[in-house]
């Protein structure tokens, strides 16, 4: 912007005029019978003052009017006194700590860095000479999981810079465990070992209670730390059931003929007795009894029914009835199945031991076994 | 510049060959830019002679002064009564 004013004779004014344009940008030009004055940029005023003096041209007066120009101007004593109080204060602020910025805390939450820094009495408008960064940093890493902190001072905010701590399974687990056992029988079909030791290969068929994975790892140096063993262990787990049909089966079987006793009793007391004479050879007893009246009075009747049975031969049809008695099988072998169980396969085995016919159903699942 | 001369001539279709020698702005007789000068013939406070292509442009009025002059552009203010081109 226009920065310096020239005032040179007005004399020819036009001409020198016409080319200092060529090259330059002139402002406010004025020209009375006198003087001419005009102000220009102040990167221009040396090239302006050689095509002056080139010409000729006497200056009479040049003069800047550059912001430095208006600061010298400001003469009111408000303003000076504006000037100095402001800065002043600027001064006296950087001599403080106004802000706290923390950087690299995830899972240690800011709460526990600023009571560090309360505990040290760091807070806004505390003097950036009070504070002790060594100390403050050492009280840092004393923080849980903090595995490193640093603290600098820049400009006016005090920068915490924290490293936290990678947690490792293994050592966090660190006490005495037990080792991992399979749940089921079954063919391990994969591993997927988290921690500890595996004692087990996928192929392996391993039995209930068998050890998979010990609870303790060897570190680099070769010393044993004892860890909780996890892992997924899957495996084809084998579900057997076993049903037994013989070709001829004895039944007990009711003919329909009953006997009925009853006895009337106060309080244990036997009041009255009826009894029936039984002359069936094999027959079942069934109780009942209820109170007669309400509980005030206990007098109870109890009546014995006798069911007359008779023992019979049913021939079981065993090929006849195969697919019921395989149903049978399968929904008893279902019945160990979870829901979230995975069905792999499915097989039957029919044997035939003398008159007994053996099923033994078998359903293949894969599932978890730690 | 103002590329405001060239959107009037391609708006009513001239020629614009027939455009290039200056053009002026005239703002409530307060302030007179023109573009395309050839220099200052002469200023006084009364008046202002701008040469331009094949002619003079004479600014009349009172309190006259160049407020701004570049190699192709000049702009004046004052109480301007008229501009006499010849």
């Amino acid at each position: 912007m226009k920065q310096y004013k020239f005032i040179i004779p007005s004399l020819n004014t036009e001409k020198i005029l016409n080319k200092l344009i060529l090259q330059f940008d002139i402002f406010d030009m004025k020209k009375d019978e006198k003087t001419c004055s005009f102000f220009c940029k102040s990167k221009d005023k040396k090239n302006i003052e050689k095509i002056l003096k080139q010409y000729g041209v006497k200056v009479e007066s040049k003069s800047y009017y550059g912001i430095f120009k208006q600061l010298k101007n400001a003469s009111s004593l408000g303003v000076i006194i504006g000037i100095v109080i402001s800065t002043i204060l600027y001064i006296i602020s950087t001599f403080f700590i106004n802000d706290v910025l923390l950087i690299g805390n995830l899972s240690i939450t800011s709460k526990e860095i600023m009571e560090v820094l309360d505990n040290h009495n760091i807070n806004k408008w505390t003097l950036k000479s009070a504070v002790n960064l060594e100390s403050l940093k050492n009280d840092l890493q004393k923080i849980k999981y903090v595995s490193y902190a640093s603290v600098i001072i820049k400009g006016n905010a005090i920068i915490i810079n924290i490293k936290e701590q990678l947690t490792n399974d293994e050592v966090v687990n660190l006490g005495v465990f037990q080792p991992l056992v399979a749940k089921y029988d079954g063919k391990i079909t994969s591993i997927k070992l988290i921690q500890g030791t595996l004692k087990c290969k996928v192929g392996d068929i391993v039995k209930l209670g068998d050890v998979l994975v010990e609870p303790y790892v060897y570190d680099s140096n070769g010393d044993k730390l004892s860890v909780q063993p996890l892992a997924d262990i899957i495996c084809d787990v084998w579900i057997t059931t076993r049903l037994e049909v013989k070709d001829k089966e004895i039944k007990k079987i009711k003919t329909g003929n009953i006997a009925k006793d009853y006895s009337i009793t106060f309080m244990d007391l036997n009041l009255f007795t009826q009894k029936t004479d039984i002359k069936f050879k094999n027959f079942m007893v069934e109780e009942n009894e209820k109170y007669l009246t309400n509980y005030i009075l206990p007098i109870k009747i109890k009546y014995m029914t006798y069911s007359e049975y008779e023992y019979c031969e049913i021939n079981t049809e065993f090929e006849k009835n195969k697919d019921k008695y395989l149903n049978q099988t399968r929904q008893m072998s279902l019945l160990n199945v979870k829901e979230y169980d995975i069905i792999k396969d499915e097989s039957y085995v029919i044997n035939k031991q003398d008159d007994t016919n053996i099923i033994v159903y078998t359903i293949t699942v894969n599932k978890l076994i730690t | 510049m103002f590329n405001f001369f060239n959107e009037i001539i391609a708006d009513y279709g001239l020629d614009s060959s027939l455009f290039n020698n200056f053009n002026i702005i005239n703002m409530s007789n307060k302030l007179v830019y023109i573009e395309g000068h050839k220099g200052v013939v002469s200023i006084s406070k009364q008046n202002i002679s701008i040469r331009v292509k094949k002619g003079v442009l004479l600014i009349n009025g009172n309190n006259l002064q160049i407020k701004r002059i570049t190699s192709s552009t000049v702009t004046v203010i004052g109480n301007i009564k008229e501009i006499e081109s010849y």
